[in-house]
């Protein structure tokens, strides 16, 4: 499979582009249904950070890009954005233990997509962030 | 693209959610919810049967509504979660917070 790209605008509302292009791409690569599901939400959680918490939903002047490519180890995902340098992975997981006193209501999409991708990376590439999300094949 | 239908049932309050819940939809279903929430009725049945996709989003507002209602001596239960929605509820601790029951009638009858 050739490497594909997406660019989608920094709103909520262009994000069900990224889930699509990025089910179809999972899909071509190989991915089992329930695989590609799991690559599609997982974009879905890192686009949502990106507009909600990165662009603070100010984002529609602002692009995401979204590229997909199969290798070696398996099918991954790169999420560049032009927010400050975040890094999400640095957040604490939230507790699934936690009574529901405890607990924030949200706050758990970093969490999913740690728990739905098998290896996540997060850099600074020219001076944007960068979230690499693996499945394996 | 979600949508909604509430209805009464028995004693409590139905909602049947349809389509997809994501971050560009999910406060549409935390404002009805809110909405029941805020007109005293606080024992809802949340039926996900054809609920094929709900991210952390969603997840957010269930939780929001759980917690609300709680204050009022109410609760949440969910009716059929599809494997997906189900994974997820999972994966975040809730299975074991929301009841489930495989049909509306049930879970209306459990109040």
């Amino acid at each position: 499979m050739d490497e594909r790209h997406l660019q989608i605008k920094g709103s909520l509302e262009a994000i069900v582009q990224a889930r699509h292009f990025v089910h179809q791409a999972a899909l071509d690569a190989g991915l089992s249904e329930q695989a590609a599901h799991h690559c599609a939400l997982a974009v879905d959680e890192a686009c949502t950070n990106i507009v909600e918490h990165g662009y603070r939903g100010e984002g529609t002047n602002q692009v995401i890009d979204i590229s997909c490519r199969k290798d070696d180890n398996g099918f991954v995902i790169t999420v560049l954005d032009d927010s400050p340098a975040f890094d999400p992975l640095a957040v604490p997981d939230p507790n699934p233990a936690a009574s529901m006193n405890e607990r924030e209501p949200g706050g758990w999409g970093v969490f999913l997509i740690k728990k739905l991708m098998d290896d996540v990376v997060y850099d600074r590439q020219n001076s944007r962030n960068r979230l690499l999300m693996m499945k394996r094949l | 693209m979600i949508d909604f239908q509430i209805s009464r049932l028995e004693s409590i309050t139905l909602v049947e959610l349809i389509g997809r819940v994501d971050s560009s939809n999910a406060n549409l279903m935390g404002d009805a919810l809110n909405h029941e929430i805020d007109n005293g009725n606080v024992n809802l049945v949340l039926d996900l049967s054809r609920v094929d996709y709900m991210s952390s989003a969603g997840l957010r507002e269930l939780v929001s509504a759980y917690k609300k209602v709680k204050r009022l001596d109410g609760d949440v239960r969910l009716v059929q979660p599809s494997p997906r929605v189900q994974e997820i509820l999972e994966l975040a601790g809730l299975d074991t917070v929301f009841q489930t029951f495989a049909t509306p009638l049930e879970a209306a009858r459990s109040y």
